[in-house]
């Protein structure tokens, strides 16, 4: 070890480096390098916890798993391979979710600094809570293909991890999704939800049939067309769910293809407001599909690419893929109540690629591969053993500064795809920035506005969406702030779920008073209720879906109202977090970085995506929050 | 197939549904032609310390064709703060011999072999059948020999080594021509062009032959930030000791430092503060962070040099994460 070799280390180092003990929080890619680093260099007591299990995509980086290992805990092996490098440290693994309730403060205090190597908003968003409550310094890192950050958390001392707003994922109007594509990825989101609605847990904001209020089609043809079809061929009713419908069909696959594809399609173009400055879709006919690919001038099937799921598959070859991934969902439907969508899953992949591409081809937009669309579908972050080797090492060096409470030399520390322009550093530095005052977190007492739809919201989404995905609270309890402590919500199983999915309106109206509480975290935010009820909201809504919208505080609200009033903006910025979006989980070892402002003109160019246009959606294990409380939050 | 100076003949090379599992991720993040590239390359990594393992790592699972690991030393206690390949029970084995298992497990479809001779004893000829050269822990002469034999056969070169916290890496990829993209502003949004690029370098030998006293690089001299300089002090320790400065003689190599550094800034006519004297309390022996943080930044030049993809850096980066700095200084322009 580093600490036994005389001069190796400075003496206090050394010391503190062999007295110490880290909690390690995550088992990925930057987790099995991160562990490495810390047995070599002699820490001699190390916890590491990781709630995943090893699969094939993660060798060739997560190199302290093998084929061998594929669907062990995390955890666990990589423990067993890191003592193999130094047996006399000692390594303690949870195979487990940070977020349980057993890892409370207690557990934390008594680490001398905590290591964080996650993968998702929410499972940091926790940990940073913890270590404020706790009062331990926090090393927060994460990568992205070549970029990387670490950066240093403590109360008092700097910012914390919610003090500033976090990119959001890229969510898109409810309308485009089911009315109007025209990206790919429009294509992409709606066969998830198609997914969700056959096989899954459906969710009211995910439909995929046809939208007929929407605010473009108004007045039109459409309910007409609407009321017609439902007596002829089937037409799905409003109030007869997807899943209903698929399977008093017993998912038989061309019928389904024909509504999907050819009703429905009918049914919006008979929306002709729609289509008056856009390219009308083409339905298509599951006995007539056309073996060409669509928005591609080539049409030879028999190119070979180098990777077998690079290859964009004809209308007929979709159609088969669509037969065959459909009757093998419904085979597990069998035996599972509910599917829950990943990327990993053949089938499940599968019937998003297929579907996503016929719709694509109806709407003349570009077809994408099945390896592209896993891509978009399962928000994949590029990732590589050397990032994570960078940004594991950048962690140890800062983790000594923090053991020797050289706080303030714990700047924010960035890895870049290629140096800077003026100074040439591949690893810029950001000032240290002290605690954001209105931190919805950090600060004394946090207090936020939501503007809610309170005639559409339920109990339930208000705790889901509001509270768990957008404030990351694990188990919320709510109560109103009435004088007679009204509970709302309960972090106790069942003791409110006679409410959970009854209106807002029932119980709070505009300016009510919320007091939000999560015990685990020893946080406590009070949320001020603003009615969404003006036209101009109402208009707004109608066009994107949004239910909700999160104000940092009174302030903000008014100059966003000034703002709205002045001039219509599609995407105005939001303070704080921000409206309606699933919870962002990234997958593989990522962060979404921000970058310095001193770097921010170089551009990385190279990088063959944006992170922001990518990530979409709820991963499968989201569901799982909602499904097993018990297991809330994975890591990677 | 790869000819002798690593062009790629063969593009049609298909990958198994198994290689597309198993670097799904590096894919998407460098693309299917770069993966073919460094799947048909042979890397030679000469000396197993830290940072030869940490780059022996990076590379081995980013699926090359061959590593071959080459080090005539033995392990000692010292590899076991930096170096996790070769075992704790090896101590007193073959530094190269010893690395090889557990090399060899990250990646079962990369070909690795150790060879245990110094390359004192190699001939030329040995070197000329690799795409890249990496050379850690190599005497000035040393490397002035192999950097000859890249030079006349077109090898990629890359030179690094960590001391203490402190790590560079030395690039001489030649005349490097390789592809970059540039996101398109004017077309539609996501659009990226590719574009040519070219990188020239210098030899290590002209690097380090530069004389600061000249009105040409006598300014640069004055902003250089200590690491450059720092690192020509103890690349000439190691020319001299045939090894690193250590713990365990931490007092006298010290000196020893201070000396030529006085004996380094006085025949440049460079002012004593460009290398302050604290510069050198943390460059003993070899640590871990460092060895990982100077390999990652390594692996990733070898794999921009043998995919031809994205500008490498020119021409020297220098990190000490304990300053926390990782620049790149340029002595080509």
């Amino acid at each position: 070890m580093a600490s036994d070799v005389k001069g190796l280390l400075p003496a206090d180092l050394g010391q503190l480096v062999n007295e110490c003990n880290v909690l390690v929080v995550g088992a990925g890619g930057i987790g099995c390098e991160l562990l490495k680093n810390l047995v070599v260099f002699g820490l001699k007591n190390v916890h590491i916890i990781d709630l995943d299990t090893i699969e094939v995509s993660n060798l060739n980086r997560q190199f302290l798993f093998r084929r061998e290992h594929v669907g062990r805990p995390k955890s666990i092996v990589a423990k067993e391979s890191a003592l193999l490098f130094n047996p006399k440290v000692c390594i303690t693994a949870y195979h487990d979710s940070i977020t349980e309730s057993k890892f409370d403060v207690n557990f934390y205090k008594q680490f001398n600094v905590v290591l964080n190597a996650l993968d998702n908003r929410t499972a940091r968003s926790h940990v940073n809570r913890m270590c404020l409550a706790a009062k331990i310094p926090l090393v927060e890192s994460g990568t992205a293909g070549y970029k990387g950050n670490v950066s240093f958390h403590m109360q008092g001392i700097s910012e914390c991890y919610d003090c500033t707003t976090k990119p959001h994922q890229k969510t898109f109007p409810g309308c485009t999704i089911r009315n109007t594509p025209s990206e790919p990825i429009h294509c992409i989101v709606w066969a998830k939800h198609l997914f969700n609605q056959l096989f899954g847990i459906s969710d009211p904001d995910e439909d995929v049939s046809p939208d007929s209020s929407d605010p473009e089609a108004v007045g039109d043809a459409g309910k007409i067309a609407l009321e017609e079809s439902n007596d002829t061929n089937g037409q799905v009713k409003e109030k007869v769910s997807t899943r209903q419908w698929a399977q008093s069909h017993e998912y038989d696959a061309q019928k389904l293809f024909q509504k999907l594809f050819h009703d429905d399609i009918k049914y919006l173009l008979s929306m002709e407001n729609l289509w008056q400055k856009r390219k009308p879709p083409t339905p298509l006919d599951w006995n007539d599909l056309p073996d060409v690919i669509a928005g591609s001038s080539s049409i030879d099937q028999q190119t070979v690419t180098a990777l077998k799921d690079q290859r964009v598959w004809s209308m007929q070859e979709c159609s088969q893929v669509f037969k065959q991934s459909i009757n093998q969902l419904k085979e597990k439907l069998e035996n599972e109540k509910d599917l829950i969508w990943d990327k990993d899953d053949d089938p499940a992949m599968d019937f998003v690629t297929a579907c996503s591409n016929v719709r694509a081809h109806v709407f003349g937009i570009q077809q994408k591969s099945r390896f592209d669309t896993k891509s978009m579908a399962g928000n994949i972050i590029p990732a590589i053993a050397s990032t994570n080797a960078i940004v594991a090492g950048l962690i140890v060096t800062m983790a000594c500064k923090v053991l020797k409470k050289d706080y303030y030399k714990c700047n924010t520390i960035f890895v870049m795809p290629r140096p800077t322009a003026v100074k040439k550093d591949l690893f810029p530095l950001d000032q240290i920035v002290g605690p954001n005052p209105k931190c919805y977190v950090c600060a004394e007492k946090p207090e936020i506005i939501v503007k809610m739809d309170l005639e559409k919201m339920t109990v339930r989404i208000l705790g889901d969406k509001v509270l768990k995905t957008e404030l990351c609270m694990i188990a919320p309890d709510v109560e109103i702030d009435d004088g007679q402590g009204t509970i709302l919500i309960s972090s106790e199983e069942g003791e409110t779920d006679d409410i959970a999915d009854k209106l807002l309106k029932n119980f709070i109206k505009d300016g009510t008073r919320l007091k939000c509480d999560d015990f685990l975290q020893n946080y406590q935010i009070n949320i001020t209720v603003a009615a969404m009820v003006d036209e101009e909201d109402e208009k707004d809504r109608e066009k994107s879906g949004i239910l909700f919208e999160i104000i940092g505080d009174r302030t903000q609200l008014n100059a966003k109202e000034q703002v709205a009033e002045g001039k219509k903006t599609d995407d105005q910025e939001q303070p704080s977090t921000s409206k309606k979006a699933n919870p962002v989980h990234d997958d593989e070892d990522d962060l979404m970085i921000i970058e310095p402002t001193t770097v921010s003109e170089v551009q990385v160019a190279g990088t063959k995506r944006r992170l922001d246009e990518t990530e979409e959606d709820t991963p499968s294990k989201k569901r799982k929050v909602e499904s097993e409380t018990s297991e809330v939050i994975d890591i990677d | 197939m790869v000819s002798e100076n690593g062009d790629v003949k063969n593009d049609n090379k298909t990958f198994t549904d198994d290689e597309a599992a198993l670097y799904d991720r590096q894919i998407r993040l460098w693309g299917v032609d770069a993966q073919k590239r460094i799947n048909s390359s042979k890397i030679l990594i000469i000396g197993m310390g830290g940072v030869g393992a940490e780059v022996a790592k990076n590379i081995i699972l980013g699926g090359v064709k061959s590593v071959t690991l080459l080090d005539a030393d033995d392990v000692s206690e010292l590899d076991n703060v930096c170096q996790f390949l070769a075992p704790r029970e090896s101590i007193g084995q073959n530094r190269a011999e010893a690395s090889k298992g557990r090399a060899q497990q990250l990646n079962p479809m990369v070909e690795v072999t150790a060879d245990g001779a110094s390359i004192d004893d190699k001939p030329d000829s040995f070197f000329t059948s690799f795409s890249i050269i990496i050379a850690t822990n190599c005497t000035k002469t040393q490397i002035m020999r192999l950097n000859k034999v890249t030079r006349e056969n077109d090898i990629k070169f890359l030179i690094s080594d960590v001391f203490g916290f402190f790590g560079f890496i030395f690039l001489d990829l030649g005349e490097h021509r390789y592809k970059t993209e540039v996101v398109n502003m004017a077309a539609k949004k996501g659009d990226v062009n590719v574009i040519d690029g070219l990188s020239r370098y210098i030899s290590f030998l002209d690097a380090i032959s530069i004389d600061w006293n000249l009105e040409e690089f006598a300014a640069r001299a004055k902003k250089t930030r200590p690491g450059l300089f720092g690192l020509f002090v103890l690349l000439e320790f190691f020319e001299q000791k045939k090894r690193k400065p250590l713990p365990s003689s931490r007092d006298e190599d010290l000196a020893e430092l201070l000396k030529l550094r006085d004996e380094f800034i006085e025949k440049n006519g460079i002012a004593k503060d460009r290398i302050p004297d604290d510069f050198f309390e943390t460059v003993f022996g070899e640590l871990g962070p460092s060895s990982a943080i100077t390999g990652g930044v390594l692996a990733q030049e070898v794999v921009k040099a043998v995919s031809q993809k994205d500008a490498p850096l020119v021409n020297i980066f220098l990190c000490n994460p304990l300053t926390g700095t990782g620049y790149v200084e340029n002595l080509v322009d």
